[in-house]
């Protein structure tokens, strides 16, 4: 781990999202509201799975369940607590927040090495092939709280920290120590329609996440890795949860 | 000893030492360092003018009507979120609504008016569009082969006012698309009495889908995959499943609970063949068919002849699962099956046999729920068309054809109005986009982008309680758009039409019934109508984005009839007459939206990056 991982305190804060996915129905509303939110630019049409850039896919896992059913799993970054994407970055362009947990990627510092996708097991990074353009007039519907990022960086989901931001801010204004955690919601988690998706704070031992973190049919992706993902998944379905801890999901 | 370095030495020694350095670290370091010279550094977003505001509005690319809360700088939303509490979408937003303030800087948008000459198109200014409106109207009022026809995606607005007078006064026809449910409507038909029916799923402990994306697309597909989720908590008898059945595993198919593939077009006997098992094990809802209903051995007749090894046979469902299926439907009341994707419609046939079924199970005293509709303004002494079904337009009639910019392609396909048309017939979109049914058009006068105008917006016609909002406008329009009730107006007038005023009042009319709930967003209150001063008062708050949700109806007293005496041979020559049973296609289909708006780029993008859309192939576990 790094220096600064090894030097932290344990966090104040336990940033934890919590994926239901018997509620998840894979309508992509998630997805589309963290590319808003994080200024995710449209891609040439020669942009695939592979090369586009998504801080958060939504996959349909054919499971074996003999009916046929499908299951969508939505994939951001999966906020470790012991992410490898951090060790093998030579501009220390990741970095673990011991406050909050989050894993934030800084794309000033960036110099699209890509070992932190190479090392990331769940394949949720992403590398800017192309300088970000929009059509004529739409870069005024961008959010001003998030920077646009160039060509030859890589990037990924960070909880949308912005509005953590946002919300310290207010919490400052208004003269008190923390935040409401009314305040922060990722973008993600304030769209879903199914309500598949929960944000909140597991070092809250009132809190929802914390119950559902503590839940039987809570399971981390790829456990057995150890990297102790914040982003956990529920399902009522032990084939889904074997599988999904087991083998993760492959991307494209 | 001397030593001598020969040419050939030098040579080695430096290819040595480059291959050296080339192995190391050193030139890639250093390319790196170099490299990042050469990139731009992240830029900051530009902030719009104006300070930060959040606004309330509804969103109008579909009947969903969704509350929208905008993140707004200025007159400038920056990104949606759904409106928690909200009466028709609590809180949720699907992935057009939001991206739904990229739409009015669409690279297909369209803001002059366009005029298909020669084969190119060619833009116009308003004067001319206005003189081919007005020579196209002119033209179909005076020849009755050549006719006009108007397809109104969203009725009920002052356009449609408009609308509907102008083809009454040319001899014309006014044409909606489709019913979300037909199967609803044809139940409802089968009443004594006038009634609409919604689906209130809160109260279905097993829904049966005939196509319909039930958990996907259609109703309200976030609260049903909600409500299924919270019931795999509970027992086993006190779920809630969702059973599809169709010819194309969609997407909604694979994440129902059970998917039952069949031969396509074969519904009304699996219909039919359910309905006989019920009858014949007399699982039926006796209590409801002895209160409510009519025409019982009609149907015991009918059904007589579908046993399950002709259903078998006919729709490729083994016989022990259509038996089996029509068990669980009777064990697991209140149930309901619903019909057909508004995209791809149903047989009437199938829906009658689905109406019977439901009517069997006793669905109009669970999960289907008698509704009305909001209160309407008066329309007047104006004389105004009446609703034409598309069907029933003859092929090669229309003269003109006017298509409102919110008619979906999907639910109105191209193809089937191009039939209609006669030769050199002039096909005038108000769609703000060259996209869709607005790409078709040889006149366009674009209209505003979503967002760009306020719209009157009623909900969906099958949800459990009626909606209306009048969803005020986030983004001012280009200058030089023209209103397209302006210039048809307009084109009217110079055609010798001079329409009557749209009637205003629509909150008056809420007032003065006295009935539902307006919602304010800000607060996700609600307020009874009744305590709300005048129509003045409410506008007010439609303008503030608030949004009106009427009361439960009560059960109107009545009888279904089980089946009319005119169905039995036209619904048994269906079922009997359907195609054997057929290799099933398997495949997951990217279903086109049912709006009229094309997407935003950056959903576009979404769509080719994600597995948004799967195919079955693309996932991996």
């Amino acid at each position: 781990m790094t220096a600064t991982k090894q030097t932290s305190t344990l966090p104040t804060h336990r940033y934890t999202l919590v994926v239901d996915l018997d509620r998840c129905n894979g309508c992509g509303s998630c997805a589309t509201a963290c590319a808003v939110e994080n200024n995710i630019p449209p891609a040439p049409e020669r942009s695939n799975v592979r090369t586009g850039v998504v801080w958060l896919r939504v996959h349909d896992v054919a499971t074996v369940d003999p009916s046929g059913r499908s299951t969508f799993v939505p994939i951001p970054c999966q906020q470790c607590d012991e992410p490898p994407c951090v060790d093998v970055c030579p501009q220390r362009a990741v970095e673990y927040d011991p406050r909050t947990g989050i894993v934030g990627q800084i794309p000033v510092r960036c110099l699209g090495c890509r070992y932190c996708m190479v090392a990331c097991p769940y394949h949720t990074r992403s590398f800017n092939w192309w300088s970000p353009e929009w059509p004529e007039g739409m870069k005024a519907s961008l959010n001003p709280d998030v920077s646009i990022r160039q060509r030859g960086v890589v990037e990924k989901c960070n909880f949308c920290v912005q509005r953590l931001q946002a919300a310290r801010a207010k919490a400052a204004a208004a003269g008190q120590a923390d935040i409401d955690p009314a305040d922060y919601v990722p973008a993600c988690v304030e769209a879903c329609p199914s309500r598949a998706l929960s944000f909140g704070d597991a070092n809250d031992p009132d809190g929802e996440v914390a119950r559902l973190a503590k839940d039987p049919e809570s399971f981390r992706l790829l456990a057995a890795l150890g990297t102790g993902p914040k982003v956990l998944y529920r399902s009522s379905d032990p084939v889904v949860r074997e599988r999904l801890s087991r083998t993760g999901v492959t991307r494209g | 000893m001397k030593l001598e370095v020969s040419r050939r030495d030098l040579l080695l020694a430096g290819t040595g030492a480059a291959a050296g350095i080339a192995l190391s670290p050193v030139p890639w370091k250093a390319l790196d360092d170099l490299s990042i010279w050469t990139q731009r550094p992240p830029t900051p977003t530009p902030r719009p003018a104006g300070p930060l505001a959040f606004r309330f509005t509804s969103c109008t690319l579909c009947p969903a009507a969704c509350g929208l809360k905008a993140r707004s700088f200025g007159p400038q939303p920056v990104g949606f979120s759904g409106v928690p509490g909200h009466p028709a979408s609590d809180g949720g937003l699907c992935p057009l609504g939001l991206t739904a303030h990229h739409l009015a800087k669409h690279p297909l948008r369209a803001v002059a008016p366009e005029r298909v000459s020669g084969g190119k198109r060619e833009v116009v200014d308003r004067a001319a569009a206005s003189a081919a409106l007005s020579a196209a109207i002119a033209a179909a009022a005076k020849d009755p082969k050549r006719s006009l026809l108007v397809v109104d995606g969203r009725p009920g607005r002052s356009l449609s006012h408009a609308f509907r007078a102008l083809a009454a006064a040319t001899n014309g026809r006014y044409a909606v698309p489709g019913s979300p449910s037909p199967a609803l409507d044809v139940l409802a038909a089968r009443f004594d009495g006038p009634l609409s029916l919604g689906v209130d799923l809160s109260k279905a402990r097993r829904v049966v889908s005939f196509g319909m994306p039930v958990l996907t697309d259609a109703g309200t597909p976030g609260l049903l995959a909600r409500l299924r989720a919270e019931g795999r908590r509970k027992p086993k008898n006190e779920r809630l499943e969702v059973v599809h059945v169709g010819a194309t595993r969609t997407k909604s198919a694979g994440f129902a609970d059970r998917f039952v593939p069949i031969a396509p077009g074969t519904e009304a006997a699996l219909a039919l063949g359910l309905a006989h098992v019920l009858l014949d094990e007399k699982l039926a809802d006796a209590a409801f068919l002895a209160a409510r209903t009519t025409g019982l051995a009609g149907l015991e007749a009918l059904a007589a002849r579908l046993a399950p090894p002709l259903v078998e046979q006919k729709t490729g469902v083994p016989a022990g699962d259509v038996v089996a299926l029509a068990r669980d439907l009777a064990a697991s009341r209140p149930a309901v099956v619903l019909g057909g994707d508004p995209a791809e419609p149903l047989s009437a046939e199938a829906d009658a046999a689905i109406a019977a079924l439901n009517l069997l199970l006793g669905a109009p005293a669970g999960p289907l729920v008698a509704r009305r509709a909001a209160p309407a303004a008066p329309d007047g002494d104006a004389k105004l068309a009446a609703v034409t079904p598309l069907d029933a337009v003859p092929e090669r009639s229309v003269g003109l054809l006017l298509l409102d910019g919110t008619v979906p392609e999907g639910l109105v396909p191209w193809a089937r109005l191009e039939k209609l048309l006669a030769d050199g017939a002039v096909v005038a979109s108000f769609s703000a986009f060259r996209a869709g049914l607005g790409e078709k058009a040889t006149l366009l006068v674009p209209g505003p982008a979503p967002l760009e105008e306020a719209v009157e917006i009623d909900g969906p016609a099958d949800a459990p309680l009626a909606t209306f909002a009048f969803a005020p406008a986030l983004l001012a329009p280009p200058k030089e758009l023209v209103l397209p009730e302006e210039l048809l107006r307009e084109a009217a007038a110079a055609a010798g039409f001079e329409l009557p005023a749209s009637p205003a009042g629509r909150a008056a009319a809420i007032v003065a019934a006295k009935r539902g709930q307006l919602f304010d967003p800000s607060t996700a209150t609600t307020t009874p109508v009744s305590s709300i001063a005048d129509a003045a008062a409410l506008e007010t708050a439609f303008a503030a984005g608030a949004c009106w949700v009427d009361d439960p109806a009560p059960a109107p007293a009545g009888r279904f009839a089980l089946l009319r005496d005119e169905e039995a041979p036209r619904l048994l020559e269906s079922a009997l007459g359907a195609p054997g049973p057929e290799p099933v296609r398997v495949a997951a289909l990217p279903r086109t939206a049912l709006s009229a708006a094309p997407s935003s780029p950056l959903l576009t993008k979404l769509t080719r990056e994600t597995a948004l859309f799967p195919a079955p192939s693309a996932a991996k576990a």
